[in-house]
């Protein structure tokens, strides 16, 4: 069960004001939806219990595998065929577009600029 | 000025009228454009009409005349607001990307535009795509063509009830969890979902990054195919989108055809489903017989949890991708005391209810204490239910589920409890969580107070097989003959 000075430490983090009638609204409705959710905690139960009724320890290997990242587990498991060929794209350096000919159009969407930057209040005080 | 009936056409056929010259590619978008302004008022599918569709038809006549025509060119598309087009406002039905206009075209869109489609306008969606009645839009809610005192479906509700009310020929929506599927299902429309990776997601406003594909809204299967063959490809903006190599490896794996449908009973026969859903439904298991399938019961045990896992994921995502929206490069601006105030004012002001709640969950479940219970048991359970499509591709080459549990709800009917509104998706999510190409078809009506409102149904096949789900459902649909040709 989250608390109201839960959802008040969220919004700080998430850097959201939440009006001071609505924090309860949005702790019942985020409780609901955890509770919900809570649910997939049985999936994995459900896993080792069906490996283990089968008798075959594929479900097994797959939570041991499930630390690893999407590919490995791709590999080893071979879930997609054609994620078995699943890399990472690396993209090589070289030729950068010439300096400058986005700034305008970038710019032009910012609510403040000044001199060609993008003007925020200071950070640091003194 | 020529008759132009919008309701029959597909877009092979207006690709024949405007090569044999019956009328110009202006007259078909002014066609769509007289619908639009008789019904967009109350429908409110459009929250913007480009107001440069007669420059836009002109260059597409001028491919017919000058030979370089295809079969998309001067085709009316709709697009929802979610999706970048260079120079025109986008906003993802949302304040804080108030008055923002967007600075490039991402892949898919550039493909449209190279075929020289007409663009007519954007539509209207849920809040950043978080939702299923576009009840969650900025600017208002969308209205069911076939009811309008019932939600379109959504996201991509707009997308969906434009070709509906015959506004555009075709939309581009995006489906995270459902998003063109259930609309499409909501409003008798086909919707597709194609495997991940194989449209590009540059210049779409991210919602969940390892979900989201953009998928067309059409009337027909064969529609949704030409579509689909225009827009996908590998882009190297788009690290994620598949090389041909692979995704012809994987087409030339597995079923030459569709042979044997499974239906997943553990999940329909759950509790939720509206009883004509249910009938609806088992009709349409009957219908698959009669063409010739071999119909074949199947367990998928880990799917049942697709929804809660996606409800982990999904504000996990968002609340990553939407922590860019802070007042300082584009969009809603609010001042405060400091800097911090700023952020604070602007994202509080910005961000609708669903957004809020959706950041604030992801901020939960990716923090330190409650990352291994929420979001890496998410991942595991995400491998879990991918592995039932997997195993169950041993024993069928296609699986069918309803669209969703009901037809169109009423207006704020699921709005006071966000988990009610969320098992909308419940047939929906699963091919998101699992990467199988999925495609919503129209499969009967059904009648409510006196109105007749659309059911769906939904074909899944193996990752990259978006050719088995053409095959089937057109058959399904009687576009094409009997089962085994092609």
């Amino acid at each position: 069960m989250i608390e109201r000075k839960d959802v008040e430490k969220l919004a700080a983090l998430a850097r959201i004001t939440i009006p001071e009638n609505e924090i309860e609204k949005v702790r019942k409705d985020i409780d609901a939806i955890l509770e919900y959710v809570d649910q997939i905690k049985e999936a994995n139960d459900l896993a080792n219990n069906l490996a283990n009724n089968r008798a075959n320890n594929l479900a097994n290997n797959l939570a041991n595998n499930l630390a690893n990242n999407r590919a490995d587990v791709s590999t080893s498991t071979n879930f997609h065929s054609y994620a078995a060929v699943m890399k990472n794209v690396m993209r090589e350096d070289g030729e950068p577009h010439d300096s400058g000919i986005y700034t305008d159009v970038l710019l032009k969407s910012a609510p403040k600029t000044k001199d060609g930057f993008i003007e925020v209040k200071k950070i640091l005080n003194g | 000025m020529a008759n132009i009936d919008t309701k029959t056409l597909t877009i092979k056929k207006a690709h024949k009228h405007l090569k044999r010259g019956d009328f110009t590619v202006a007259e078909l978008c002014d066609a769509y454009l007289k619908n639009i302004r008789a019904k967009n008022d109350e429908i409110h599918a459009f929250l913007e009409v480009f107001s440069d569709i007669s420059e836009q038809a002109v260059h597409a006549q001028k491919m017919f005349t000058d030979g370089t025509a295809t079969l998309m060119t001067g085709i009316p598309v709709a697009i929802k607001d979610n999706i970048l087009v260079s120079g025109r406002r986008v906003g993802a039905a949302s304040k804080i990307l108030e008055g923002y206009v967007a600075t490039y075209s991402g892949a898919a869109i550039q493909k449209l535009q190279t075929a020289g489609v007409v663009f007519m306008g954007r539509t209207n969606m849920d809040e950043f795509a978080m939702g299923s009645s576009t009840e969650n839009s900025a600017y208002g809610p969308t209205k069911n063509p076939y009811d309008t005192s019932r939600v379109p479906g959504g996201s991509s509700g707009g997308a969906a009830a434009a070709i509906a009310m015959e506004g555009a020929l075709v939309s581009l929506g995006s489906d995270t969890a459902g998003s063109v599927r259930q609309p499409a299902g909501f409003c008798g429309c086909v919707g597709l979902k194609t495997t991940y990776g194989t449209i590009s997601r540059s210049g779409l406003i991210a919602l969940g990054s390892s979900l989201d594909q953009i998928g067309p809204v059409t009337k027909t299967v064969e529609d949704s195919e030409i579509v689909f063959n225009t827009i996908r490809g590998q882009d190297p903006l788009d690290s994620t989108t598949l090389t041909e190599e692979i995704y012809e490896k994987a087409r030339s794996d597995g079923a030459k055809k569709v042979m044997t449908v499974g239906v997943p009973r553990n999940l329909i026969d759950g509790e939720g489903i509206d009883e004509d859903v249910r009938v609806n439904f088992e009709d349409s298991i009957e219908r698959l017989k009669k063409l010739g399938y071999v119909v074949k019961d199947i367990n998928l045990p880990h799917v049942k949890y697709s929804l809660p896992t996606y409800y982990i994921m999904l504000p996990g995502e968002a609340s990553s991708n939407l922590a860019r929206f802070d007042g300082m490069k584009y969009g809603l601006y609010m001042s405060g005391d400091r800097l911090i105030d700023d952020y604070l004012l602007s994202r509080g002001n910005g961000f609708g209810p669903e957004p809020r709640r959706r950041i604030l969950l992801g901020t939960y479940v990716l923090s330190s204490g409650y990352y291994d219970a929420y979001y890496n048991k998410s991942q595991e359970a995400r491998k879990l239910i991918t592995k039932d499509f997997t195993d169950a591709w041993k024993e069928v080459d296609i699986i069918i589920t309803p669209t969703s549990p009901t037809p169109a709800f009423k207006f704020g009917e699921k709005t006071m409890n966000p988990v009610s509104m969320y098992l909308a998706d419940v047939f929906t999510v699963p091919s998101n969580i699992a990467d199988v190409p999925t495609i919503s078809v129209p499969s009967g009506t059904v009648e409510r107070e006196g109105k007749s409102l659309p059911l769906g149904i939904q074909f899944f096949a193996p990752g990259c097989r978006e050719d088995l789900i053409f095959e089937v459902s057109k058959k399904f649909l009687g576009e094409v003959g009997e089962v085994g040709e092609v």
